[in-house]
C-alpha cells in the first residue's frame, strides 16, 4: 500500500484538547497522511468539529450523549466512550482504512485512549503523546502488554506554545516516518517459533539457549519476565503463536501471589498447558522477592539483598514462601495437557545468587524442590543440575531436554 | 549537511541488532554514530565509539570494568562517559537524535544519558521494560523522552524483533529529519512559566488568561513533583522570561517525604537565572499522602507525622491531603527564604490571608487560618530585606488575587527586559 493513500486514526477529548487535536490533525495532514480525528469527551457535548463526534462514539459504545450528559460518574462515562471507540476503531482496521493511531492527552484522556490502543494488533503503530507519562504508575498503565511508543510531553497539554508544538509535531513525524517505512508483517513461524522468558541475572544461558536453538533452525522470541512481558507472551502464546516454550524466569507467579513488582498476573504459567504444547520450566528469580523499595516494611529490611544497578534491588525470600511458591507452580503446571520439563540448577538460580553473593541459599532453594517433586504429577520430570544458571553446564543441560522435546513434538505434527 | 543519529547499544551482546538497526536509518539517508556502551566483553560489530572511549571518559579503564562483577559500580561510569560524549557530539552539530534498545540494564543506563540531553532533541527508547511498574517513571524521570514497549525482548533478529526495530527506526528519522535540535526562545511574545494543580486551578487560569492578554505566553507545569522539576530544568535551559510559581507545594513534600516532593533544587534555578519570579504559599496547607491504603497498612509517612490525627481531605481512594502543622509551616518558610535568597533577580511572594488553596478556604476540608498566621511572620524573617511580601485579605482562588500577582509580575518582567 502506498504511503500517501495510509489513514491515521486520532484520539482525543476535545473539550479539553481540541486546539491540540486539530493542530495534529493538520500536521498529519501536511505529511500527505490520511487523518480521522475521534472526539472522546465524556462531558456529553453535542457540537465537535470532529471527523467522529462523541455522539456517534457514545453510540457505539451503547450510551446517548444526554445520558452521558446527565451522568456524573465519569467512570463509566468514559468506559462507555472506550468502548464505542474499540468498535469504530476496529471497523476502520477492517476496511483497510486506518494504519496507524495517534493519541494526545492529560491523565484521563491517556487512559481512554491507551484503552482503544491495547485492543489493536502487535505491530500496528501506536503513539501517545501524554503530559502524564512520567507519573509514578501511569506509564505501566497506558503501556500495560501492548507496543505503544509513549511520548512524554513535559509541558501541560493546554494551550498551542512552541514547545507543545515542538513535541506534537516531533510524534507526528515518528508517526510518518513509521508508515514511511517497509514494516516485517509480524508472523513468526509458528511451526518452528519457541517463546523464551528471560531476566537480565539469567542473561548468559538464555544467550546460550537461543544461539543453539537457532543453530536447529527454532527462532527464538525473548520476554524480559518483568510482569508485563511475560503476561505478553502469555497472552501471544493463548493466539497460537508459539510451538514451544523455555520459561526460564517464572519468578511472575510468586511475585503475584505476594503482589510484588514482577506480578504477571492470576494466569501465568497456564497458556502453554492449556495450548498443549511442550514446556521447560527454570527458576531464575523465583526465589527472589522485589517489593518496591517504597512499600518496604520493617522485615524487608532486615532480609538479605542484592542490589543489581541503581533501580533493582532482590530480596531472598522465605522458606515458608518458597515452599508456598512451588506448591502454586505445581498445581499450574499439572493442568498441562502437554509435556513440560522443570531444570533446576543446584549452586543458585541466577547470577544475583551465585556462589558468594548475599543471597545464596543452595540448602534453602531445596525445601522449593522437595515441595514441587511432592505436588507435581508424576509424568513431569524434575532434572537437578549441580551447576549455576549463569555456569555453561546448566545452559547444554537444558538445550539438549529443549531439543529432544521440540523434536519429538515437530515429529509428532 | 547529512543529519546523524546516535545509537547506544551493549555491542558484546547485541551485535547483530544494532547493525539492523544502523542498516535501516542509513537506508533513509541519515549517517549513524554508533556508540559501545557494553560492559560484558569485545563487540561483536566495529563501532564509532567504542566503549574504552566511553569508560575513559567516564573516569574509568574498560579493563578493570569488565573484570568488575558489580555492574552497580561500573555502570555509572559508562553512564557519565556517555552523556559526556553525546553532549560533545551535540555541541559539534553531530547528533540530531539519539535511540537505544533494550532491556532492564540498558533501559536504565540509555535513559540516563538521553536525560543529559536538552528538549527537543528526539529521544527513543525502545525497551521490553516500558511498561514495568516502578520503573517505567523514571526511566523518563522530566524529560521529553519516547518510550516504546517493544513487548518482545530485542534479542535475535525474528520477524517480530524486525518489525519493532524497523517502526523504531522510523520514528526516530522521522522525529530527526525536521528536528531543530534544542528548543530555543523563538516565540515572539515573552515566555511565562506557571506552576498549578487542581486545588489552585481557578487562580491558575485566571492568572494565565490575564498574563495572555498582556501579551505573554504562558506555559503551565503540573505541580506533581515531576512537572515542577521539569520545569526547574527548562528555567535553565533559558527559555522563560519570568516565573509564575502558584503552587511550590514541591518544597514542603520535600521536606516531609510527600507524594508531591519535587526534589532538594526545586524552587532554585529561577534565581540562579536571576529571571522575576513571583510565589505564593499554595500547597504549603497541605501533603499529599495517598492512596488511603497506607493509612491501614501503618505506612511509615502516616506514623512518623501521625497523619491520621490530622484533618483529611479524601476525594477518592488515591488523592489523599492531610493538613499541615503550624511547625512543618513554619520550617517551610524558613527553607523557602534561604532558597529565594539566593535569587538574582527580582522576588515577590503573596499570601492570601482567607485560604492558600481550595482546601484551605472558609468551610472547606482542611480551613485552618490559625496555622496559617504562624507563616508569614517567620518568612519574613528569613528573607532579605528586599524581597518584599504581601499578605492580600482575600482567597488564592479569589479573581482578585490572580490580578495582584499578574500585576505584579508584568512589570518586574518590563523592568528588568528594559535593563
Amino acid at each position: 500500500m502506498s504511503y500517501e493513500s495510509k489513514g491515521v486514526l486520532i484520539l482525543a477529548t476535545m473539550d479539553t484538547k481540541g486546539p491540540e487535536a486539530l493542530y495534529v490533525r493538520s500536521k498529519i495532514e501536511e505529511q500527505g497522511l490520511k487523518p480521522t480525528l475521534m472526539d472522546l469527551s465524556t462531558r456529553g457535548r453535542k457540537s465537535s468539529v470532529a471527523d467522529i463526534g462523541p455522539a456517534e462514539v457514545a453510540k457505539a459504545g451503547g450510551a446517548s450523549l444526554k445520558l452521558l450528559a446527565s451522568s456524573s460518574d465519569r467512570g463509566r462515562n468514559s468506559e462507555a466512550m472506550v468502548s464505542g471507540a474499540v468498535k469504530i476503531a476496529h471497523r476502520l482496521l477492517r476496511e483497510n482504512r486506518i494504519h496507524g493511531i495517534f493519541g494526545v492527552g492529560g491523565y484521563s484522556g491517556s487512559l481512554m485512549t491507551s484503552e482503544v490502543m491495547h485492543s489493536l494488533p502487535f505491530g500496528f503503530p501506536k503513539i501517545l503523546v501524554s503530559s502524564a507519562a512520567a507519573i509514578p504508575g501511569l506509564s505501566t498503565r497506558f503501556i500495560q502488554t501492548s507496543d505503544i511508543l509513549l511520548f512524554n510531553s513535559v509541558v501541560e497539554i493546554a494551550g498551542l506554545s512552541g514547545l507543545l508544538k515542538n513535541v506534537l509535531d516531533r510524534a507526528v513525524l515518528a508517526m510518518v516516518g513509521t508508515l514511511q517505512g517497509q514494516v516485517t508483517e509480524p508472523s513468526a513461524d509458528r511451526r518452528k517459533a519457541i517463546a523464551m522468558t528471560m531476566l537480565s541475572p539469567c542473561e548468559g544461558c538464555a544467550r546460550a539457549v537461543r544461539a543453539a536453538l537457532e543453530k536447529s533452525s527454532y527462532p527464538v522470541v525473548g520476554f524480559h519476565a518483568t510482569g508485563t512481558g511475560d503476561r505478553a507472551m502469555e497472552a501471544m502464546i493463548t493466539e497460537g503463536l508459539f510451538s514451544g516454550v523455555i520459561d526460564l524466569a517464572p519468578g511472575g507467579v510468586g511475585e503475584h501471589l505476594y503482589g510484588f513488582m514482577r506480578d504477571a498476573g492470576p494466569t501465568r504459567l497456564e497458556a502453554a498447558g492449556r495450548m498443549g504444547i511442550p514446556q521447560i520450566i527454570s527458576t531464575c528469580g523465583v526465589n527472589h522477592i522485589t517489593p518496591r523499595k517504597s512499600k518496604y516494611t520493617r522485615e524487608h529490611d532486615l532480609r538479605r539483598r542484592h542490589d543489581i544497578d541503581r533501580l533493582r534491588t532482590w530480596l531472598r525470600m522465605s522458606p515458608r514462601e518458597l515452599k508456598e511458591v512451588a506448591a502454586l507452580i505445581a498445581e499450574k503446571l499439572n493442568l498441562s495437557r502437554g509435556p513440560v520439563s522443570v531444570v533446576i540448577p543446584l549452586r543458585g538460580w541466577s547470577s544475583v545468587d551465585a556462589p558468594g553473593n548475599a543471597t545464596y541459599e543452595p540448602e534453602e532453594d531445596r525445601i522449593f524442590t522437595a515441595e514441587l517433586r511432592k505436588t507435581l504429577k508424576k509424568e513431569i520430570q524434575i532434572l537437578e543440575v549441580d551447576a549455576n544458571m549463569e555456569d555453561p553446564g546448566f545452559a547444554e543441560a537444558l538445550i539438549k531436554i529443549a531439543l529432544d522435546m521440540f523434536k519429538e513434538v515437530s515429529s509428532h505434527a | 549537511m547529512p543529519k546523524h543519529i546516535v545509537i547506544l547499544s551493549s555491542l558484546d551482546t547485541k551485535g547483530a541488532e544494532a547493525s539492523y538497526l544502523k542498516d535501516l536509518i542509513e537506508s533513509q539517508g541519515f549517517k549513524t554514530i554508533l556508540m559501545d556502551t557494553s560492559i560484558g566483553g569485545e563487540p561483536a560489530l566495529q563501532p564509532d565509539i567504542s566503549s574504552e572511549e566511553v569508560a575513559r571518559l567516564g573516569g574509568g579503564n574498560i579493563r578493570d570494568i569488565r573484570a568488575s562483577r558489580n555492574t552497580g559500580q561500573v555502570t555509572p561510569i559508562m553512564i557519565k562517559g556517555a552523556s559526556t560524549k553525546v553532549q560533545e557530539l551535540l555541541a559539534k552539530g553531530l547528533l540530531d537524535g539519539i535511540i537505544s534498545f533494550g532491556g532492564a540494564s540498558n533501559t536504565t543506563s540509555a535513559t540516563s544519558v538521553m536525560k543529559a540531553l536538552p528538549f527537543g532533541v528526539p529521544k527513543l527508547m525502545v525497551s521490553s521494560t516500558a511498561s514495568m511498574p516502578a520503573y517505567a517513571a523514571k526511566y523518563i524521570g522530566t524529560k521529553d523522552i519516547t518510550m516504546m514497549h517493544s513487548v518482545v525482548d530485542i534479542s535475535g533478529l525474528n520477524d517480530l524483533t524486525k518489525a519493532v526495530l524497523e517502526r523504531a527506526a522510523g520514528g526516530i528519522c522521522g522525529m530527526a529529519a525536521a528536528s531543530g535540535g534544542p528548543v530555543k526562545p523563538v516565540s515572539t511574545s515573552p515566555l511565562i512559566a506557571m506552576t498549578t494543580f487542581k486545588f489552585a486551578e481557578e487562580c491558575g487560569q485566571h492568572a494565565m488568561a490575564l498574563l495572555e492578554k498582556k501579551g505573554y505566553t504562558v506555559i503551565p507545569f503540573h505541580a506533581q513533583g515531576i512537572g515542577d522539576s521539569a520545569m526547574e530544568e527548562l528555567i535553565e535551559q533559558g527559555l522563560f522570561q519570568g516565573v509564575l510559581d502558584l503552587v511550590p507545594a514541591g518544597v514542603i513534600e520535600e521536606l516531609l517525604g510527600g507524594n508531591r516532593a519535587a526534589g532538594a533544587l526545586r524552587l532554585e534555578s529561577a534565581g540562579r537565572a536571576g529571571i522575576p519570579q513571583v510565589y505564593t504559599p499554595c500547597g504549603f496547607d497541605m501533603l499529599s499522602c495517598g492512596p488511603l491504603s497506607r493509612r491501614e497498612a501503618g505506612d511509615p509517612l502516616w506514623t512518623n507525622l501521625r497523619l491520621a490525627e490530622r484533618k483529611i481531605f479524601i476525594p477518592d481512594e488515591f488523592r489523599v491531603q492531610a493538613r499541615t502543622r503550624g511547625e512543618e509551616v513554619c520550617e517551610v518558610a524558613e527553607v523557602v527564604g534561604r532558597k529565594l535568597n539566593a535569587s538574582k533577580g527580582p522576588v515577590r511572594f503573596f499570601i492570601p490571608t482567607q485560604g492558600w488553596s481550595s482546601l484551605s478556604s472558609k468551610g472547606a476540608d482542611l480551613y485552618e487560618p490559625v496555622t496559617d498566621a504562624l507563616f508569614a511572620p517567620v518568612l519574613k524573617k528569613s528573607l532579605r530585606r528586599d524581597i518584599e511580601v504581601s499578605e492580600l485579605p482575600m482567597e488564592l482562588n479569589s479573581p482578585e488575587f490572580a490580578e495582584a500577582l499578574v500585576t505584579a509580575l508584568d512589570s518586574m518582567v518590563k523592568k528588568s527586559s528594559a535593563r
